[in-house]
């Protein structure tokens, strides 16, 4: 019998935040992004996993030992 | 790039873009060198804790440090209540903290005051960081500043933001130096893009808000960061008065995005202001998503004040104890209690809000100030107040359509 194949596991990253905060009260949130990236979110989140992925790869393949 | 283990998965800080990314544990694992080795805090320390908060972090990702509670510029609204014989931290005393954070890998730093341009070793702590992997920041009056200190802080900060709430020349403010305030903004913008304006909401400063705007957009500034008034030193006499009104807290959100996309500038959002985003009712996912969440008092964040006290954030009354024993309270569920243990006991209607795992029940510093319960609704919540959410407003009305056309 065919066995059934494995769930591939995907790579997530589940929220991100941008630039830096110098104010020495709070957070900051760029709010600016919820105009920006609503309608981006779906597909901004597996493009970065994959670039992300990719050179983690790189990095791991060019580290002495590994071949 | 810089990782950091944590038990969802990890924290990724990038320097270019300036980015943090919370990567879920299959991809966290690629950047995990042992995973055995460098477990999280949170797991050590906090078996047995008291409070159910699952989110919280084995570390904060950013500490604001007040090195000195000097300045002499006495703005009305000073939440430290800074004097020019305020307390000052000793030198040696910061880059020892800062070393405790560079061993817990908290990410930013925040140095502020005071004035921080008048603490004489403001840039060897800075250096300090930096070469413990800290990115230090900075936010200024920009009093004293020339164009020699300009380039050498441009050098070492990541970002600088200078604090302006009314443009010169435009109406009452709370501080009376603001040709300097504009002429330190051209003097940093020479020297890196990575340059901006904190401006304090207050009824009178809501008006100026446009003009801030479009003044960041003339200089060339990267962003705009509004700030809640805050009832601590010297505000909480004027708080009452001053802070913005119920109309404006719902005029806010839709007012900055208009801003934004007409001149074309970054507006961050204090997290104190989260309620008055949160009434319009935006996409929880995006929210999440894009970290534009309330209080992370004691967990994202925590603040260490010129006495070298711990405190949950730089505005919370209550301090946990001295700054040296930062390494008990990161991670640990039993510490912060006030902060870690809201979702449990926020009442109504904060406990059946749907925004309430983000928003965390507003800003402990105005909801202690006024009702004082540590654990109260923020009462300047518009939910709070009982005013209805347009979008409530539109669906009730649609619903109510419907039925009467049935």
């Amino acid at each position: 019998m065919r066995q059934k194949k494995e769930k591939t596991r995907f790579s997530h990253i589940l929220s991100l935040k941008t630039g830096l905060n110098p104010n020495s009260s709070s957070l900051g949130a760029n709010t600016t992004w919820l105009l920006v990236w609503s309608s981006a979110l779906a597909i901004f989140g597996p493009v970065l996993s994959l670039a992300i992925r990719g050179i983690a790869a790189v990095r791991k393949k060019d580290k002495p030992g590994n071949t | 790039m810089d990782f950091r283990p944590e038990h969802f998965g990890g924290l990724l800080h990038l320097a270019h873009p300036r980015l943090l990314l919370w990567l879920d544990e299959n991809l966290a694992s690629v950047f995990k060198q042992d995973p055995g080795q460098d477990v999280c805090r949170h797991t050590e320390l906090t078996e047995g804790g008291p409070s159910q908060r699952e989110s919280l972090l084995g570390a904060p990702i950013e500490v604001h440090m007040n090195l000195s509670e000097r300045c002499w510029t006495g703005c009305s609204h000073c939440y430290v209540d800074a004097t020019p014989s305020g307390p000052v931290m000793n030198p040696a005393r910061a880059c020892r903290l800062l070393d405790l954070m560079a061993d817990a890998r908290v990410f930013h730093v925040a140095l502020g005051g005071g004035e921080p341009l008048d603490y004489p070793a403001l840039l060897e702590v800075a250096h300090h960081a930096r070469k413990r992997g800290i990115v230090p920041n900075l936010t200024t009056s920009g009093t004293g500043l020339n164009e020699k200190t300009a380039f050498r802080l441009t050098r070492v900060f990541g970002q600088i933001n200078v604090s302006l709430d009314v443009p010169p020349g435009q109406g009452d403010s709370f501080r009376s130096d603001l040709h300097v305030a504009e002429q330190s903004l051209v003097m940093l913008r020479k020297y890196s893009k990575n340059v901006g304006i904190n401006m304090v909401l207050s009824r009178k400063t809501f008006r100026q808000l446009n003009k801030i705007i479009a003044l960041a957009s003339k200089l060339g500034l990267g962003e705009v960061e509004l700030l809640r008034l805050k009832p601590g030193g010297r505000a909480s006499s004027i708080y009452e008065k001053e802070r913005i009104t119920a109309s404006q807290g719902i005029e806010l959100l839709p007012r900055v995005l208009s801003l934004a996309i007409k001149y074309r500038t970054a507006i961050r959002m204090d997290c104190s202001l989260a309620p008055f985003i949160y009434y319009h009712r935006p996409n929880l996912d995006v929210l999440s998503f894009f970290n534009i969440r309330g209080c992370e008092a004691g967990n994202m964040l925590a603040g260490v004040d010129a006495s070298g006290n711990l405190k949950a954030c730089s505005f919370s009354p209550w301090i946990e104890g001295p700054a040296e024993h930062m390494l008990d309270f990161f991670g640990n569920k039993g510490a912060f209690t006030i902060f870690n243990e809201l979702e449990q006991t926020l009442g109504e209607p904060c406990a059946s809000c749907d925004y309430l795992e983000l928003c965390r029940g507003g800003c402990r510093a105005v909801a202690y100030f006024l009702t004082g319960q540590a654990s109260s609704p923020d009462p300047e919540c518009p939910v709070v107040l009982g005013l209805p959410s347009p979008y409530v407003s539109l669906k009730t009305a649609m619903i109510s359509w419907i039925g009467r056309s049935e």
